[in-house]
């Protein structure tokens, strides 16, 4: 029974083999050139570095444009897509004037003033342009018309938020308001 | 542990391994990220030889082997200001030098020679090279370097996966909840991995064994 320990204990096995791989090791003039480099990389990444809150910040702040970036394409692709889409099927197919009317009924009420107020208007406005006529169309209804300017009336309408003009063509049920 | 010597008795001795070994570690780690950049050298000077060791045996290249052993060092520093001590440094700093070798494995699409590094005079002393010599009747000095060369064949030839198990456990000496720490993964699988990289070993040495 000894002698089959003994036996045994003579084997030499895997874990033996590879313990032998622990006596693979570097000498002292390895350490001395490793210790060198790195203090080397170490000095040059240390330059290079930024703090690390930067770090963290530039990874937050590339998470924040990555999104803004993907938001923007999708608002931009809305605007190209959807929002002809949607120009489209809101106007009018067949019935051109009763888009008008609805259009007109459903405009801001027109405000009626003087033609001296305007004229007052008129004094501290000093236009860049004139008039020589309008022409109006109205899309898919086949309605074009044009207008000179003793054709139609402008009336002025002012308020905190947004300023508009509207014009009422003569002889006609058609009235154009431009809201600026 | 910058004594070179304390390599070859015992690669990680138990006391090294406590939760005192723990917070000393965490006590540097905290210097450095105070702002104390000198202390990481301690670390470097403690954790060298183990990184080393564990990247040469991967690679079976000595120069690769440094050069990724300064490179895990780069960059548990250029971390360490996110290193919160949940793990200890050492599972961490292991962490580190087997993802970075593994990466590099995977990159290095064809493989590159082989350079070793010397075997210490004592061990090719030892009883085992003894045995060994009695038992392939051949010159030692022959004997070691045909030995070196077939042992890290050997372990090339296993997965990195396996190769990293058995480094770690039979050459490192880390118990299987440690490697199972550092590999994230679970004990049973360390111990299956082991098993069978074992058992593709014992195949490629049969010549040595028994």
């Amino acid at each position: 029974m000894a002698n089959t320990n003994n036996a045994h204990d003579k084997e030499v096995k895997v874990e033996d083999l590879l313990r032998l791989k622990r006596a693979e090791r570097p000498s002292e003039a390895f350490w001395n050139t490793f210790d060198r480099e790195l203090h080397q990389r170490m000095l040059q990444t240390l330059v290079k570095k930024d703090p690390w809150y930067v770090q963290a910040l530039r990874g937050t702040s590339g998470r924040i444009a990555q999104t803004a970036a993907v938001g923007a394409a999708a608002a931009l692709l809305a605007m190209i897509v959807v929002r002809p889409a949607f120009v489209n099927t809101a106007a009018p197919s067949s019935n051109g004037a009763k888009f008008v009317q609805e259009a007109v009924a459903s405009a801001p009420q027109v405000v009626e003033v003087a033609m001296s107020d305007l004229e007052d208007l008129a004094l501290t406005l000093i236009p860049d342009y004139q008039i020589e006529a309008i022409s109006g169309s109205i899309i898919d209804s086949g309605y074009a018309n044009e207008y000179a300017p003793d054709s139609f009336e402008v009336a002025s309408y002012g308020s905190d938020v947004y300023v508009m003009d509207t014009a009422a063509f003569a002889g006609t049920s058609l009235a154009v308001t431009l809201v600026y | 542990m910058a004594n070179s010597g304390s390599v070859t008795k015992s690669i990680f001795p138990a006391q090294e391994k406590t939760l005192a070994e723990r917070d000393l570690d965490w006590a540097v780690v905290q210097k450095v990220q105070a702002g104390n950049v000198g202390a990481f050298d301690r670390l470097v000077q403690k954790y060298r030889e183990h990184i080393f060791s564990v990247i040469y045996n991967m690679t079976s290249n000595r120069e690769d082997a440094s050069d990724l052993t300064q490179e895990t060092f780069i960059k548990a520093f250029q971390a360490i200001a996110r290193f919160k001590g949940k793990s200890s440094f050492f599972t961490w700093i292991y962490r580190i030098a087997i993802n970075h070798t593994m990466t590099f494995l995977k990159k290095r699409n064809r493989r590159r020679f082989i350079s070793y590094e010397k075997i210490d005079e004592e061990v090719s002393n030892s009883e085992i090279f003894e045995r060994l010599t009695a038992k392939n009747r051949s010159e030692k000095g022959a004997l070691v370097s045909e030995l070196q060369e077939k042992l890290n064949d050997a372990l090339q030839k296993l997965s990195p996966k396996h190769r990293s198990v058995v480094i770690l456990h039979e050459i490192e000496g880390l118990e299987h909840a440690e490697i199972a720490e550092i590999t994230k993964t679970s004990t049973g699988t360390v111990r299956s991995r082991l098993h069978y990289a074992k058992q593709q070993l014992q195949s490629y040495l049969q010549d040595y064994i028994a």
